[in-house]
């Protein structure tokens, strides 16, 4: 049967729901996984090396099962973003993994830049500054101490004024102060100066 | 001549932020990427939470993830509401159901309005004409009264006097 000049398939597939459902499904996946791309872009530039491809591809095969099982129908956005973090961590290690493992015959080719401690840096790797750099960490108070981890491992503020809670000035205050305080121990150790 | 040399002194000292990190990465916490998502939603986890934010700092994974929840919140939301899950939208949820009882309530009365009110007129026309029935007036028939008026005409003397005589 053929209405409006359309065969009866093409009207079968447009107004059959479930095929409307999965071209949604599809569409909005497409989406998610595109703007997931774009984010993990921009903030893994200079800190791992990430696949950005199987990042997409792995959000989208779990995503797809779900759907099927519908475990989203049932547990919701929660479901979803407990997904997306869990294959960006895991492409976070295996991106960890892949850079710790000697490469042979690649010295032509530079490891992801945030795992290649170049200079001064590589000098601190090489004696304890490490050790002691953790351990006065470790010694500060925790009120001070964990904004002063999230600092330096790269929250912004407001990141950090949000996940402790508190107003950005007041993790500003926190952070500069956690500081002082570390590099000043980090002096007394004989250790000289460091940079932020 | 003095500034290549400040810059110099400066690019000695090393950076806090690459030792951290360093030393975070070759230590994996081991976050549960269930805390990172509810932490990257906002949600506090109660007495967790500072150990859970304490090993988000630990963990440079933990952060592309976080930051990755966070800037696709929208599109992870769409999908979510588009199954016709509403958790993410508790206050549409709350108002739907009275909504729906509403508007049900107010298609009843209307029904029910119309049903009394096509009834009840035709109720109102038979207990006119059962009236009209019981009324003296109209319970008196014009032929009738035409055989008294003609008998009571024919009795009368005025009658018999011009037209029987």
């Amino acid at each position: 049967m053929a209405r409006f000049g359309l065969p009866s398939r093409i009207l079968g597939a447009v107004t059959d729901p479930e095929s409307l459902r999965k071209a949604r499904i599809a569409r909005q996946l497409t989406e998610l996984t595109a703007r997931l791309r774009r984010s993990v872009a921009i903030h893994c530039r200079g800190r791992a090396g990430v696949d950005l491809d199987e990042i997409e591809q792995e959000t989208r095969i779990r995503l797809w099962k779900a759907l099927e099982s519908d475990r989203i129908e049932v547990l919701g956005a929660s479901y979803v973003q407990k997904v997306v973090a869990s294959v960006v961590i895991d492409a976070g290690r295996r991106a960890a993994v892949r850079a710790a493992d000697p490469l042979p015959e690649s010295d032509s080719e530079a490891g992801p830049a945030g795992l290649v401690a170049e200079g001064a840096d590589r000098a601190a790797m090489d004696g304890q500054h490490v050790d002691h750099v953790m351990r006065c960490i470790g010694a500060l108070p925790v009120r001070r101490r964990i904004p002063v981890k999230l600092h330096l491992q790269g929250y912004s503020l407001p990141e950090i004024a949000e996940l402790e809670g508190v107003s950005a000035e007041a993790v500003r205050k926190l952070v500069t102060r956690g500081l002082d305080e570390l590099k000043q121990a980090l002096r007394e150790l004989g250790l000289g100066d460091f940079d932020d | 001549m003095t500034k290549p040399a400040m810059t110099e002194a400066k690019m000695s000292k090393p950076s806090l932020s690459a030792i951290f990190r360093l030393a975070s990465a070759s230590r994996d916490c081991g976050i549960a990427a269930d805390d990172v998502a509810r932490v990257a939603a906002g949600e506090r986890l109660s007495q967790r939470h500072d150990a859970v934010v304490e090993a988000l700092a630990e963990s440079a994974p933990a952060l592309l993830a976080y930051r990755a929840v966070r800037d696709s919140q929208t599109q992870i939301e769409a999908l979510a509401a588009g199954e016709r899950v509403l958790t993410a939208l508790p206050a549409r949820r709350s108002w739907r159901p009275g909504l729906a009882m509403a508007a049900g309530a107010m298609g009843v009365a209307l029904l029910a309005g119309m049903l009394f009110r096509a009834v009840g007129e035709p109720s109102v026309d038979s207990a006119a004409s059962t009236a009209a029935i019981d009324d003296v007036i109209f319970s008196m028939s014009y032929e009738s009264d035409a055989v008294i008026a003609s008998n009571t005409a024919g009795d009368d003397p005025i009658f018999v006097d011009q037209f029987g005589g």
